[in-house]
């Protein structure tokens, strides 16, 4: 094999660092097991089903059962034992079989032999046990440790004949120390302050100030948002936005609020179950929905469905018990003692959400649903419903007193206006009585009529005559129907229904154009209204509940009050409002105005009517329901002028009634203005609906889903039903119930595994490994504790701090451990290359996130702001429509404030995340990743070297630099505080003088070049000797960027 | 052979040519080079070494992204005419599983294809009229016809052929590629990615970075996408105004701050750090050197055809493909999109033969030219095929559902056998009735033909040892020579 290139991947670093035992007897756990797992377990094991000749090696009574010719192991015994016999044997009598393709070494079979002949001993997995309390322990070099943090890594270290590191000097543990708790770096003035405390307490009062900061929830959701896969699109095939930030921000009121951490696992399992669950705890349940969610069409929903379930037992599984139950999800766990069983069960406990697969453009989210308004959309929502009422009563007690008014506005009518007068709002009336010459007639003085297509036939109707439409024929209107969804509007007609095929009674609608516009159609005879904006995701649709007799007329009715929004929109028939199901929902946010005409009888192209139609009438206003009664009853031919022909004394009430609203509608000043008001109401509402955002959720079904383990893990081969329950771990377990029953289970104290993982997961964060380094598997063949008792003990230490995550990490950051300089020697190098051992402070580069934050917080850019919708900072133009269906998405970048958040905010895409993120190892969030990969590459050399946000802010770090100093020295000076919390050596300063120099020659002898280097992302606007000088300044800047040190924990 | 110490020369090399005073130590590089944490001794660049000698060295894989219908292109069945617009009888279709967009439908008419097929080559296999330049070639391609998959969806099936499972989480075959045999190039990627949008039904499916993702290998294993608009590779160009003399500077004075940094520290990732500066250095030219295909004579144009000229086309990508070949990139994986046919057919998949017929014959034949096809493993096709009923029934521009049950692909190059035609599909090409191929199986095959027993390229992740192949898979020994 060739090596040239060989530094394309380089991978950080891994060696074996764990002392082997020399003749000591072999350690069950650390020897014994690792080797029986690897190598025995797969036809040994807990597996039942995959289990050879009845033998299981995981359990010492089975292993040292009698069996026909000898035990597989003999206590003390190795001559006696199968076992090892037939790891020496030769050929076929040879385990593991050669076909197994893992063969075992000489040291494991020496190992095993010895183990036998100390007793065979077996111990309980270490992780399954609850963490022991140990006492720290002694240590010779007492004056070192600040804690009993530090006893247990020093009592490490003294066994290992190695001595801790000096302490980090002030400056480098500040920085170090800001970067963890809150992925930002120390500013000039903190690092100054900080240098001049030299009273007792100094590091303490940092890292309070630290943990204070909203900086510091920031960093530890950004943490958490990688465990719960979250991000802003659906993810598969047409990777829809979605809205899950709420979520987000949850977590982030959570750590700001420093939230208990089991109350933390119990409002993300279960805080929809939780008694008088507030919105926010509903919004935590969003853990177990940030699963990818498919609209592609054509699949087969359940297997879906089955899917989303095992996405969150193995997210849950992961984040809180650090271990994967998936083998379990085929077959029974082939190492960890976890049946296909428990694997159900614990399923069923995500099995009875309520939530839909969604169909291929039937929406972006799944059901349940949950609208996460803000304090001042909750408060003007409140503010409308008030005004809303008073306005009704205002209206009310208008109406009660106008009898006067009323009579005196009638005497006041002349002749003209008295013939004139109809009804307000009425846009359109086609009598369909016949369509002579293919004119179908419009009653409205002014409004056009229809022409009919086809030859409608006229027939009997129910008022005067009607035509007949035998599925060819159809009304054109050009104009007419023009409504919008934020006014209201309203339909009305006879129809005789002879067909339960789709039928059109009236729309104006394009199909072509995403079904924009409204109708009134018959599905199975069930009226039915579409109002589109674009289907499906700006529209509802409303069908009624119970179908139209056929071969018989019945009045049918819509009324719309303009709130863009299923809720507003009233199905009538015969005169009264019927119960109705809303089958799509979305606010309509845009015009339903569609270039098709009016159509009585079809859509533009599909579903045509048969049966008779007559007497259609648009109204631009919603009727009253004693309106549509009247319509219903045949009255409303009578018109306004009709009515006022009767005699005041003479009139029935009904028209006198009527009378007064169209008064009170038509002609009362205050009352007009009062319903202007109310009227306005609706659409305002509707508009806070659409800007309120709507986020998934947990919900609980009832009655109970049946939950049935599934055949080899198969969606469509359902075995036993399964109720939820959890597996048993250790001495805990098998509690049954719902979700918040696994909540409880999770945050027991005596939790073998959830305060462990949860410790192990931010001492990763803080040393870069883990004290376990599988941080997502603490099973069998997970690694073992670097320092089991350090790990119990701080896992104790969070339950007795009442979970409290803050009180950790102080204790950590705080620690002799944790302050040592992170410097190396060679012989320590190469004696602990990872630093298991903590012999030395942590180093290393920056999480992805962390790389462009501390550049933009470097170079003064950086905009904080907490919470809210993602936001979208440069990114190469074209990425997304590589990738998106029919190239049919666009990245936009932010103008504004979104180009400087920080990165945990960026629109997280994840059929293509953000590239400057992957390149840094962030994952694609598609699912549950605990542990990021490190990796160091070219790719990451030219992110930081071209990227638009990493030379946007070299040049704000140029500027800052040269408006901080008088002098290039001085210059450097600062700009090596600002990046790296220290002053530069003479030798650094030098080194970058002269690049500073060759930078001012380059942009000095070419001016243009210089307008064009600092033109980057936003462009800054500097000529002549000034930009030649912001141009070097900028240069040396986007060196200072590209340092390890600069990217680097020092 | 000694990776270890051959690659800790050449860093030191690096060092040592800008005068450093300290060297990486052993142990230190050993820790750069092992694979994240997990034990496993490392190789070089890539952490496993071949487990037998290899018949191919590297791969391209020419992905037709959308389903292309076998029963149009490569898989002739002639009785399908006597069959036309009859109901596809039961025994056929044995109530499998069909998409949700066909599942519906009343009435399943056979359609014929419209397209004709004759025999080519000495071997005499019948391809498709819309494939005449692959005909010619097809001495050189083992036509594979009973390839089949479980998924019939889009985003399942070819997650499912590019990473082993069809659900998203695992690493791609370049991934495992580029983890098992490192790179074999000085300033390139080991695996890299080329896209073209067909002129059939452009685009009509997604695809998504997980396909050529790394999954929970190390993030560097992840594909490298070449693009053909803006910067080939993201943020390769300098910023305007800067040009190569000041760049250089500044990382001369990158690397002289970085080595202070280093000797100060320890920190052996600073020493890589420099080393990958120095590779990001070479990249900015020869990336564009090597796409830039200005220099390619008359008679490769010819070959591939003019729209090799045009970048982000499949025979730019083809060409492409060949010149990163070239250069020792393990892996290039193209994309060509559109074939996804559900209607419209007879009008869009002669364009989208027309896309890839000629490159792909040129790229055999360049290849070979180049002395390179004997140890490059060329491989064509999809997620699936199409349905031999119509979806939407009976039409004249008649359109066809996804149809796992059955496709085909070729493949050509290194320990390939040329000419051979492996498997066979019922008279309606709805199922297979011979030799069938499973993706897992043709998989296994790729990894064998590069080296790997696929049974042991794993990777430890939560405790288990993952592979492309999940735990099926199986060679097809009659594919290769």
């Amino acid at each position: 094999m060739r090596i040239r290139g060989a530094v394309w991947a380089v991978v950080a670093a891994g060696a074996s660092w764990g002392a082997v035992a020399g003749d000591a007897p072999p350690d069950f756990a650390r020897d014994i097991r690792p080797i029986l797992a690897d190598h025995c377990f797969a036809c040994h094991g807990p597996d039942a089903a995959g289990r050879q000749a009845g033998l299981r090696l995981d359990q010492r009574e089975a292993a040292l059962e009698p069996r026909d010719g000898a035990p597989a192991i003999v206590a003390g015994e190795p001559a006696a034992s199968a076992l090892v016999a037939r790891i020496h044997a030769q050929g076929e009598e040879r385990m593991p079989p050669d076909a197994f393709g893992k063969p075992l070494t000489d040291r494991d079979r020496d190992l095993l032999g010895r183990w036998i002949a100390a007793g065979a001993p077996y111990a309980a997995h270490w992780a399954f046990e609850p963490p022991r309390s140990p006492p720290p322990p002694p240590v010779r070099r007492a004056d070192w440790p600040r804690g009993d943090l530090d006893r247990f890594v020093l009592a490490r270290l003294e066994a290992e004949g190695l001595e801790p590191a000096p302490e980090a000097d002030r400056a480098t543990w500040l920085r170090r120390v800001s970067l963890d708790l809150t992925g930002l770096p120390p500013s000039v003035a903190e690092t100054d302050a900080f240098l001049a405390d030299l009273a007792p307490g100094a590091h303490e009062r940092v890292v309070d100030r630290l943990l204070a900061s909203p900086r510091h929830a920031e960093r530890m959701a950004m943490q958490w948002l990688d465990v719960a896969r979250y991000a802003d699109t659906n993810g598969y095939n047409n990777d829809e936005t979605r809205t899950l930030w709420p979520w987000r921000d949850w977590v982030i009121g959570a750590f700001a609020a420093d939230m208990p951490f089991d109350r933390f696992v119990v409002e993300q399992i279960a805080g929809d179950l939780l008694p008088g669950a507030t919105v926010p705890q509903k919004v935590a349940t969003g853990f177990s929905r940030n699963h990818v969610l498919t609209t592609e069409g054509g699949i087969i929903e359940e297997e879906y469905r089955v899917e989303y379930v095992a996405d969150r037992v193995h997210t849950a599984a992961t984040a809180f018990l650090g271990l994967s139950l998936q083998c379990a999800r085929c077959h029974d766990h082939k190492y960890d003692p976890f049946t296909q069983l428990d694997y159900y069960r614990f399923a069923a406990f995500f099995d009875n959400v309520p939530d839909t697969v969604v169909g291929y453009s039937q929406g972006r989210m799944a059901e349940p649903l949950l609208e996460v308004p803000s304090a001042e959309q909750t408060a003007e929502r409140a503010a409308l419903a008030a005004r809303r009422d008073e306005l009704e009563r205002l209206l009310a007690e208008r109406a009660a007193a106008v009898d006067g008014a009323v009579a005196a506005w009638e005497d006041g009518l002349g002749p003209a206006s008295r013939d004139a007068a109809e009804p307000p709002g009425l846009v359109a009336r086609f009598p369909c009585d016949d369509a002579a010459g293919a004119v179908v007639a419009n009653a409205v003085a002014g409004a056009p009529a229809g022409t009919a297509s086809g030859s409608p036939a006229p027939r009997e109707g129910r008022v005067g005559g009607a035509l007949d439409f035998d599925g060819g024929a159809h009304v054109e209107v050009g104009e007419g129907g023009a409504f919008e969804a934020d006014a209201p509007f309203a339909v009305a007609a006879w129809v005789f229904p002879t067909s339960g095929e789709p039928s059109t009674v009236i729309s104006k609608i394009d199909e072509a154009d995403a079904f924009r516009g409204w109708d009134l159609i018959l599905e199975d005879g069930k009226p039915a209204c579409h109002v589109v904006h674009r289907w499906p995701d700006s529209a509802f649709k409303v069908i009624a509940k119970e179908p139209l007799a056929l071969g018989a007329w019945h009045h049918v009715a819509l009324v719309y009050d303009g709130s863009r929004r299923a809720g507003g929109l009233r199905i009538f028939v015969d005169g009264l409002p019927r119960e109705a199901t809303a089958t799509t929902d979305h606010a309509v946010d845009g015009t339903i105005r569609t270039r098709e005409p009016l159509r009585i009888g079809r859509r533009s192209a599909s579903a045509p009517f048969r049966g008779g139609i007559d007497e259609v009438r648009l109204y631009g206003r919603a009727l009253a329901a004693e309106e549509v009664a009247a319509l219903a009853a045949g009255e409303t031919p009578a018109t306004l002028a009709e009515i006022l022909r009767v005699p005041r004394g003479a009139r029935p009430a009904a028209l006198e009634t009527r009378l007064r609203r169209h008064y009170l509608e038509a002609v009362d000043a205050p009352s007009r203005q009062w319903r202007a008001e109310a009227a306005a109401i609706p659409a305002r509402l509707a508009e806070i609906a659409r800007q309120v955002p709507v986020t998934m959720v947990m919900g609980e079904m009832t009655p109970r889903r049946r939950t049935h383990l599934l055949v080899r893990g198969r969606y469509d081969q359902p075995g036993e039903a399964v109720s939820p329950g959890v597996p048993r771990i250790g001495p805990i377990g098998d509690e049954a119930g719902d979700r918040l029953a696994l909540a409880r289970w999770l945050t027991r104290p005596d939790h073998p595994l959830t305060a462990r993982v949860a410790v192990n997961r931010w001492w990763e964060m803080l040393f870069s490994t883990g004290l376990v380094e599988t941080v997502e598997d603490f099973g069998i063949q997970g690694a073992p504790p670097s320092h089991p008792e350090l790990l119990d003990w701080l896992a104790i230490r969070l339950v007795e701090r009442s979970w409290s995550v803050r009180a950790i990490l102080r204790e950590i950051v705080l620690s002799a451990t944790y302050r040592q300089s992170s410097h190396v020697t060679a012989a320590l190098h190469d004696r602990d290359p990872r630093n298991r051992l903590l012999a030395r402070g942590p180093r290393g580069r920056l999480p992805a996130e962390t790389v462009r934050d501390n550049a933009l917080a470097i170079s003064g850019l950086l905009v904080e702001k907490v919470g809210g919708p993602s936001v979208r900072p440069w990114q190469p133009e074209g990425l997304w429509e590589d990738v998106s269906v029919e190239r049919r998405e666009t990245y936009v970048p932010d103008t504004g404030d979104g180009l400087h958040r920080r990165s945990m905010y960026t629109f997280w895409k994840r059929t293509c995340p953000p590239p400057s993120m992957t390149t840094f190892d962030a994952p694609d969030r598609e699912t549950c990743v605990a542990r990021r990969s490190r990796t160091n590459t070219p790719l990451q050399a030219l992110v930081l070297m071209n990227d638009p946000s990493f030379l946007e802010a070299a040049r704000a770090l140029g500027d800052r630099v040269r408006g901080g100093a008088a002098d290039d020295a001085g210059r450097i000076a600062l700009a090596w505080r600002m990046a790296m919390a220290r002053p530069p050596a003479p030798e650094e300063t030098a080194l970058a003088a002269r690049v500073l120099e060759g930078a001012r020659r380059h942009f000095g002898a070419d001016p243009a070049a210089a307008a064009a280097f600092l033109a980057a992302g936003r462009g800054a606007a500097v000529e002549g000797e000034e930009a030649r000088d912001a141009a070097a300044w900028a240069t040396l800047s986007s060196l200072i960027l590209n340092l390890d040190e600069t990217i680097s924990k020092p | 052979m000694r990776p270890l110490d051959d690659l800790l020369a050449a860093v030191n090399r690096r060092v040592l040519l800008r005068g450093q005073a300290a060297a990486v130590g052993t142990a230190a590089l050993a820790a750069l080079l092992a694979r994240d944490g997990l034990g496993a001794p490392a190789g070089v660049g890539g952490a496993v070494g071949p487990h037998h000698a290899p018949r191919a060295r590297r791969v391209v894989y020419l992905f037709q992204s959308g389903g292309p219908s076998h029963l149009e292109l490569l898989d002739p069945k002639p009785r399908l005419r006597e069959f036309h617009g009859q109901e596809l009888p039961d025994s056929i279709r044995q109530g499998q599983r069909l998409t949700g967009m066909t599942s519906g439908q009343k009435s399943f008419p056979v359609i014929a294809p419209k397209f004709g097929f004759a025999p080519a080559g000495s071997s005499g296999t019948a391809i498709s009229e819309l494939l005449p330049c692959t005909a010619r070639a097809v001495d050189s391609i083992c036509l594979v016809r009973s390839m089949h998959t479980e998924a019939i969806n889009h985003d399942p099936a070819i997650t499912f052929v590019q990473t082993g499972s069809q659900q998203p989480g695992r690493p791609s075959l370049g991934a495992w590629l580029s983890y098992g045999l490192g790179s074999d190039a000085d300033d390139l990627p080991a695996f890299v990615v080329l896209i073209s949008h067909g002129t059939g039904k452009d685009a009509n499916q997604g695809l998504l970075e997980r396909l050529w993702g790394a999954g929970f290998l190390p993030s560097s294993h992840q594909g490298v996408k070449f693009r053909s608009a803006g910067d080939p590779v993201l943020f390769l160009s300098d910023p305007p105004g800067m040009g190569r003399e000041l760049r250089r500077t500044m990382l001369e004075g990158l690397a002289a701050l970085n080595d202070r940094q280093w000797r100060r520290t320890g920190d052996a990732e600073i020493a890589t750090r420099i080393a990958q500066y120095e590779m990001a250095f070479r990249m900015q030219s020869s990336v564009p050197e090597l796409t830039d295909t200005g220099g390619e004579s008359e008679r490769t144009f010819r070959l591939y055809g003019d729209d090799a000229r045009r970048p982000g086309t499949f025979a730019a990508n083809c060409l492409l493909a060949r010149r990163l070949l070239e250069r020792g990139v393990r892996c290039v994986q193209l994309y060509h999109r559109g074939w996804d046919q559900h209607g419209g057919l007879p009008t869009n998949i002669p364009k989208q033969a027309r896309d890839v017929d000629q490159p792909q014959a040129a790229l055999l034949e360049d290849l070979r030219q180049r002395g390179l096809l004997d140890d490059t493993l060329v491989v064509w096709g999809g997620e699936f095929g199409r349905t031999v009923y119509g979806q939407g029934g009976l039409q004249d521009d008649y359109g066809r559902d996804h149809h796992g049950r059955c496709y085909s692909v070729w493949l050509a190059g290194g320990g390939i056998k040329g000419g051979h035609v492996h498997g066979e599909t019922d008279d309606y090409g709805y199922n297979v009735v011979r030799d069938p191929v499973h993706v897992h199986d043709l998989n296994a095959t790729i990894l064998h033909c590069l080296g790997y027993d696929h049974t042991r390229l794993t990777y430890r992740f939560q405790g288990r040892d993952y592979r492309l192949t999940d735990v099926h898979g199986r060679v097809v020994t009659d594919l290769l020579t």
